[in-house]
């Protein structure tokens, strides 16, 4: 098989590389196939040529010679015959007296000579002696015509008979020539057919090995010129089907080659430019990624703008807010004091009163007394909300601590249920822990996370709690948590079964002071401030999944080394 | 003593030819080439004139009885030697005035008449048997054959005295033994055959034949139109004879009668 010509380019990819031609022929250019095979085929034809030629030259020559020889039986025989008739003129002559048949007689005594003349080249001693016996014969028939002339008809017939004796020897000779030259006509004729004959065979063979030798010779070169195209077809199928991992044969240094090293480096071209395209289809997804992560970083960003516009809003306002409240606060408690000390002040005084004005004026002692409660509890409770707000506006701690959490989880659950449990004895949930063994601790700030998942797990309190209020003790509430570790980060799951997030509260969801609790029950801070110490101040994410009257799942991913997201809001 | 020229038959033409040579030849009393000759010669001229005209009138006979001698239905001819030679002597005395009875028969010329006509006899009777021949249409027995059989056999009767030979132009013998010697070949070509020899004019001379001096006449015949049937055109074509034609032409020299007379 032919070998890849160093010249040329190595083909990049592909599987066993084919050979575009093969043995000695696939060496050789198409043109170079085609001229050899039409120059054996004419060296073929011209030796066979030459060959029959020389054979023909040789024919040629035998049958000149069987010509010639030919021609000396003709002339032999045309000399017989004329001799013959030149006797018949002469016996008329004797007989008939004609001066005719005399000058028949000397036309074929003449004819006679110049065949022996003819002759004479070939057998001069046999005409020599032809010619001494025509001549005797001649002589006595001459004379013997003179004799019947004269009417001396026996003398006539005694010279006549001695010139038929010369006249059967100058035949016999001249039968001689013919019968022999015959001979010499038959062996030359036989020697020419025995040639003919061996030159046919001989072409017949050369005829029938050249017919198969060209054949081969033809089917080979069709071969190699063949096969390597159906190769070629193939691996343009292929291409054109699109597979680039098809084998295309080896460039070699024919036509074929040619070609095969072309369709290979289209091949290459054709792989480049798929991988060129997978390449811009990658990085387009990297872009479509990139800017979705823009997008979503763009999100935060405004939500983080946000936030931390309302932190610092929140931040003034209870920085304002709180020294007023400190004050009515302080003044509510220092004014039950007060009104305590005035009643005890005042107890002889009010003692000295009649049952009535007494009374009165305990009731109204006790009014105020219960007024300054409902002022000292609510300024409690405003200043709750104002604590709230400057933590929201903090942030948390931001000492961060190896920490296990599946502890923190474990802790923050029982921190919520007993809290429940402390405001509604008869709450009840079926706690479901499917917490990963061995999890690896975690570099995390574990108040703010606990404080995540007790916002979290009493949200899904208070959901399964009003689930079950909808629907009845029938209904079995359900809070499940989950951990995950996920290697360069933790997965933390809690669903509830409880009445569900409508649709339309999920944007809002993590927005500072949305909640669709009744008023005091809630804040709407508290996913607020979990939004943030899972995202910002942690690195983390957290995901909502809820089906309305089926379940809420919320999914925290914290990253072992998480860093914060960005700046902590000013206080 | 000189006769009108018979027209009819064979060679006729030839006849009649020599015939008015002949005349000349006695109208001036001498022969052509011996004018100057003593009386001698003119008595051979006289001689070889007679003994010629027998033999054309002999001939003329024969010619003109070639249809009956070649009918093949017909037996006897009726053409026996006595009355051919009858007829011959009719026709002699016609054309010459004279009897050959009347001639002397110890005279010189009485011998060759006689001569003369015993040969004609004797050729007559040695061919009636062809001549009578029934079957047999052509039997070549053509006024030539007989004018040549006439000149051998009156050679054999005349004894060495005299020859006769009808003889012609080498190239228009037939017969061998009608070839002219050297002699009469010579006077052919130079003479006769002469495009200013007068026509018909013989030819006389003393002359040697074979060894002996002998006055010597030709006589030139000449083709008529009758004779042009076996020797004219076209030439080479085979008359009745089966020989082929001379292409000659009427006038042309077709035959010349030699007689020799030896002293």
């Amino acid at each position: 098989m032919a070998s890849v010509s160093p010249s040329r380019p190595e083909v990049a990819g592909g599987a066993a590389r084919l050979p575009a031609g093969g043995g000695l022929l696939g060496r050789l250019t198409i043109r170079s196939r085609v001229v050899l095979l039409c120059a054996a085929l004419l060296i073929v034809l011209v030796a066979t040529n030459a060959y029959l030629s020389h054979k023909i030259i040789e024919s040629t020559a035998a049958t000149v010679e069987t010509t010639r020889l030919l021609r000396t039986i003709e002339q032999a025989d045309n000399a017989q015959n004329a001799f013959g008739e030149m006797r018949y003129w002469m016996t008329d002559l004797a007989v008939s007296l004609l001066t005719l048949s005399d000058s028949k007689a000397k036309l074929a005594q003449a004819r006679m000579e110049r065949y022996l003349d003819q002759l004479a080249p070939q057998r001069p001693e046999r005409v020599a002696a032809i010619r001494a016996a025509v001549t005797q014969y001649q002589d006595l028939a001459a004379k013997a015509v003179e004799a019947y002339t004269d009417n001396r008809r026996v003398i006539g017939n005694s010279l006549l008979a001695q010139a038929r004796q010369h006249s059967m020897t100058a035949d016999e000779l001249l039968a001689n020539i013919v019968s022999e030259v015959n001979a010499e006509t038959v062996a030359t004729r036989d020697r020419v057919v025995a040639q003919t004959a061996a030159a046919t065979r001989l072409s017949h063979f050369i005829v029938g090995a050249a017919v198969l030798i060209g054949a081969l010779f033809t089917f080979l070169v069709v071969i190699s010129i063949a096969r390597p195209l159906r190769r070629l077809v193939v691996a343009m199928n292929g291409l054109n089907a699109g597979n680039t991992a098809v084998d295309i044969p080896a460039a070699g240094p024919d036509e074929i080659g040619a070609m095969a090293g072309t369709l290979a480096a289209f091949r290459d071209t054709m792989r480049e430019l798929r991988q060129a395209l997978e390449e811009q289809r990658r990085r387009e997804q990297e872009l479509r990624a990139a800017n979705e992560e823009l997008k979503a970083a763009q999100a935060k960003l405004i939500h983080a703008e946000k936030m931390a516009s309302l932190g610092q809003l929140t931040a003034g306002i209870a920085h304002e807010i709180k020294n007023p409240l400190n004050f009515v606060n302080n003044f509510a408690t220092l004014s039950i004091e007060l009104l305590s000390e005035l009643k005890a002040t005042a107890a002889p005084g009010l003692a000295m009163l009649d049952s009535e004005k007494r009374a009165e004026a305990d009731e109204t002692v006790e009014l105020l007394t219960a007024n300054l409660d409902k002022i000292a509890e609510h300024g409690r409770r405003a200043d709750g909300i104002v604590k709230s707000m400057l933590l929201h506006s903090r942030g948390g701690s931001s000492d961060r601590q190896t920490s296990d959490i599946n502890a923190v989880l474990e802790e923050a659950l029982n921190l919520a249920y007993h809290g429940a449990r402390a405001q509604d004895q008869s709450f009840n949930v079926t706690l479901d822990r499917d917490l990963q063994g061995a999890m690896p601790p975690i570099e995390i700030v574990p108040q703010d996370v606990t404080r995540v998942f007790l916002n979290l797990i009493g949200n899904a309190f208070y959901a399964v709690g009003k689930r079950r209020r909808q629907e009845g003790e029938a209904f079995r509430p359900t809070v499940k948590v989950t951990t995950r570790d996920l290697a360069d980060a933790v997965e933390i799951t809690i669903r509830d079964n409880g009445v569900g997030i409508p649709s339309q509260h999920r944007q809002r969801l993590f927005q500072p002071f949305f909640t669709t609790k009744p008023t005091g029950e809630g804040t709407g801070l508290g996913l607020s401030i979990s939004y943030d110490i899972v995202t910002q101040q942690h690195g983390g994410t957290i995901m909502v999944d809820s089906e309305p009257g089926q379940f809420t799942e919320f999914r925290i991913r914290l990253p072992r080394r998480g860093q914060p997201a960005a700046a902590r809001r000013p206080a | 003593m000189f006769y009108k020229r018979n027209r009819s038959g064979h060679r006729m033409g030839l006849l009649a030819t020599g015939a008015a040579a002949l005349l000349l030849l006695a109208a001036a009393g001498l022969p052509a080439a011996a004018l100057a000759q003593p009386a001698v010669a003119q008595e051979d001229a006289l001689i070889a004139q007679s003994l010629a005209e027998m033999l054309r009138d002999a001939r003329a006979i024969i010619s003109n009885n070639q249809p009956r001698i070649n009918d093949p239905e017909l037996g006897d001819k009726g053409l026996s030697s006595k009355v051919v030679l009858d007829q011959a002597v009719e026709l002699y005395k016609a054309h010459t005035k004279v009897d050959p009875a009347t001639i002397d028969p110890v005279s010189r010329h009485g011998r060759l008449m006689r001569a003369m006509m015993a040969a004609i006899a004797e050729v007559m009777d040695a061919n009636q048997a062809t001549i009578n021949a029934k079957g047999t249409g052509f039997k070549a027995f053509i006024p030539a054959v007989f004018g040549r059989l006439v000149g051998e056999s009156f050679a054999r009767h005349a004894a060495g005295e005299a020859e006769l030979k009808v003889t012609a132009p080498p190239a228009l013998v037939r017969n061998r033994k009608a070839l002219p010697d050297g002699f009469e070949e010579g006077i052919i070509k130079t003479k006769l055959l002469d495009a200013s020899w007068p026509r018909g004019q013989p030819y006389s001379t003393m002359a040697e034949a074979k060894g002996r001096t002998a006055y010597r006449v030709m006589v030139p015949e000449y083709y008529a139109e009758s004779c042009l049937t076996c020797h004219g055109s076209p030439k080479g074509a085979m008359d009745i004879t089966g020989y082929p034609k001379e292409g000659a032409a009427r006038d042309d020299l077709g035959g010349v009668i030699s007689i020799t007379l030896y002293h």
